[in-house]
């Protein structure tokens, strides 16, 4: 801690000199009388100095949250005298994320009584992710304000703050799912409950089968045959490369939260979920089933970073654990960079259902700024870009793009429509 | 870290009033009074008026700047007039000189308040007593410590070589103790990150 002088100090030192100065060479005591106050100021302050250090604790009450909720930051100060001031000013430096609820619980100041005191300080969380909010500035003022303690407690105190919930109506359909029973409807035939077709009676066809109405009909009979509902193994597939000229951070924002989304929606579906992150570094969570997998899923989400490479990256560091044969892929990408989109096709070779949800960025007035020769070389990458997305089309995967304005739901409405118009359908 | 978009929309701003405000009315207050009274002990002098008045409009204008070392030096100009106007008057004014000083005090000490509820920071009650607390015992012994020395002086004639020469040693012990006070609890400067 850091102990300074406060102008009281100095314009006490000052006035006292000066008024005993004056009453002693000009022998008159009414100069020391008018500077009274001040030499008592300054005798009372000297003799309430502190000594010694202080010690402080930071607690923080939660350690999960959801965007827009409330984190309250208990600061306690033991040892020390005086008054103690708690700032959360600079929120955007010590709290990134984070902004402080209105005020007045943004600074605070109590008197330490008994040389304790308990301050509480409360933020809004603004932005998911995982902070660190340990750190507090505080100053601690002594009794009659002659000296100030300032310094910056730091406490590491992780909280992750959940993306707001968004709550799918729709799931994607899976083209490919697995033999365990789940939500999604097979085209296969089996035990279930949707009508898929009749056939004729056969040895060990059970009685409860036999489609009555079809065999009153013709002197033989019949038995409905159904679909089975299934589940799938979706993973996830993050596009987490960093590419400079639109707001990397907002974009990838928009594709955590679709992610955070379709996971607990899917799980909830009785659905594996998986995620691989793909990017300035690679990372992945096997897919699985239940509420902990929902929370590594969402812990590995909120703790996204965005970091530059320029380093080749595939699949083949993933193990096949990761990535299932005949998973069904969600990736959520700007398809801006060629390595991911490499890794797409890599996907949709390997006979993996692929879905891209194209997370638009907004350019606001980039296309309006440009000279004519950059006009041209826009149009060229423009054109680049949809080359790439018609060679995805045309291997399989379906593209939908989805800019932040668009509800979530509707960005699965018109995936789901565009996967039924494709061409390519994979066998089940 | 990547930043969402918090749907909430922003909350109408309720209408405060700055606690600092309260407190820098009251300094002026406080001080108009002082550098009126000192203008108008000195009626025959131009001196001490003017020198109060160029003082008081500094001590304004620092408070408004937010200055608060500026506030306090300005006191050296109000105090030096009502030194001056005192030398005017024949009779001892030491009572006038007590109450002068402590009054400008309680006026730095609003506006140093002031200055310092700029911050917006939520100030408890609790708080607020112990800053009472503090100013009114500063005022209290200052007003027990005058009447001590008013009736020790009473009890002898004036400015005798004794009574200053015992002023003068209590001054300095004093002086001599504080330096010796802050000299020891310097302490090294040491941040904790």
């Amino acid at each position: 801690m850091i102990r300074r002088a406060t102008d009281r100090l100095g314009t006490s030192v000052v006035l006292t000199v000066l008024g005993f100065l004056v009453a002693l060479l000009a022998g008159r005591p009414e100069a020391a009388l008018l500077v009274m106050p001040w030499a008592v100021l300054l005798t009372l302050g000297l003799a309430n100095t502190k000594q010694g250090e202080m010690k402080v604790s930071v607690d923080v009450a939660q350690d999960r949250v959801v965007v827009g909720d409330q984190i309250d930051i208990k600061t306690t100060i033991n040892e020390a005298t005086g008054t103690v001031l708690v700032k959360c000013v600079s929120h955007e430096r010590l709290w990134p994320g984070t902004k402080p609820v209105s005020a007045p619980n943004t600074q605070v100041v109590e008197p330490i009584v008994a040389g304790t005191a308990t301050v509480h300080c409360s933020l809004e969380a603004t932005a998911w992710g995982t902070h660190d909010l340990g750190k507090v500035q505080l100053q601690i003022t002594e009794p009659y304000g002659l000296f100030k303690w300032s310094a910056i407690q730091n406490q590491p105190s992780m909280v992750r703050v959940h993306p707001t919930q968004v709550e799918l109506r729709d799931l994607i359909t899976p083209r490919l799912v697995r033999r365990i029973t789940g939500s999604h409807l097979s085209s296969a035939v089996g035990r279930g409950v949707e009508y898929a077709d009749i056939r004729e009676y056969g040895p060990g066809d059970s009685l409860r089968d036999i489609n009555w109405r079809a065999s009153a009909r013709s002197q033989e009979l019949w038995v409905s045959e159904r679909h089975p509902d299934r589940a799938t193994d979706v993973v996830l597939f993050l596009d987490s490369f960093v590419e400079s000229g639109h707001d990397v951070q907002k974009v990838v924002g928009m594709a955590i939260e679709a992610a955070v989304g379709l996971a607990e929606s899917h799980l909830a579906a009785t659905d594996r979920v998986g995620l691989v992150e793909l990017g300035g570094i690679v990372r992945w969570v096997a897919p699985s089933t239940g509420r902990i997998q929902l929370q590594k899923l969402t812990d590995a989400l909120l703790s996204t970073g965005l970091y530059a490479n320029a380093t080749e990256r595939d699949l083949g560091v993933i193990p096949p654990r990761a990535l299932p044969p005949r998973s069904f892929v969600v990736a959520l990408t700007p398809l801006l960079d060629d390595r991911f989109i490499q890794a797409l096709f890599l996907l949709a070779a390997r006979g993996h259902d692929v879905a891209v949800v194209e997370c638009v960025p907004d350019w606001g007035s980039f296309d309006t700024d440009l000279t004519e020769a950059s006009k041209v070389a826009n149009r060229m990458w423009q054109a680049e870009r949809q080359v790439a997305r018609d060679r995805l089309t045309d291997a399989g995967v379906s593209i939908a793009p989805w800019d932040e304005g668009t509800h979530v739901d509707l960005m699965i409405s018109e995936l789901t429509r565009r996967r039924q118009r494709s061409v390519r359908v994979a066998p089940r | 870290m990547a930043t969402s978009d918090a749907d909430h929309e922003a909350e109408p701003a309720k209408p405060r009033f700055h606690g600092g405000l309260a407190q820098g009315f009251g300094a002026i207050a406080v001080a108009a009074v002082v550098t009126g009274t000192i203008s108008a002990a000195s009626w025959d002098d131009p001196i001490a008026p003017r020198l109060a008045l160029v003082s008081f409009v500094i001590f304004v204008g620092a408070l408004a700047l937010g200055s608060s070392r500026i506030v306090g030096l300005s006191s050296c100009g109000v105090l030096g007039s009502a030194l001056i106007a005192s030398a005017m008057v024949q009779e001892s004014t030491w009572v006038e000189s007590v109450f002068v000083g402590c009054a400008w005090y309680v006026a730095v000490e609003l506006a140093w308040d002031s200055v310092e509820r700029r911050d917006d920071a939520l100030r408890s009650g609790q708080f607020n007593i112990r800053r009472v607390q503090e100013v009114s015992s500063i005022v209290a012994i200052c007003l027990v410590l005058a009447a001590i020395a008013f009736a020790a002086t009473a009890l002898g004639p004036s400015r005798t070589l004794a009574s200053r020469a015992m002023f003068i040693l209590i001054a300095i012990s004093g002086l001599a103790a504080a330096i010796g006070h802050i000299s020891a609890t310097a302490p090294n400067p040491t941040e904790e990150v």
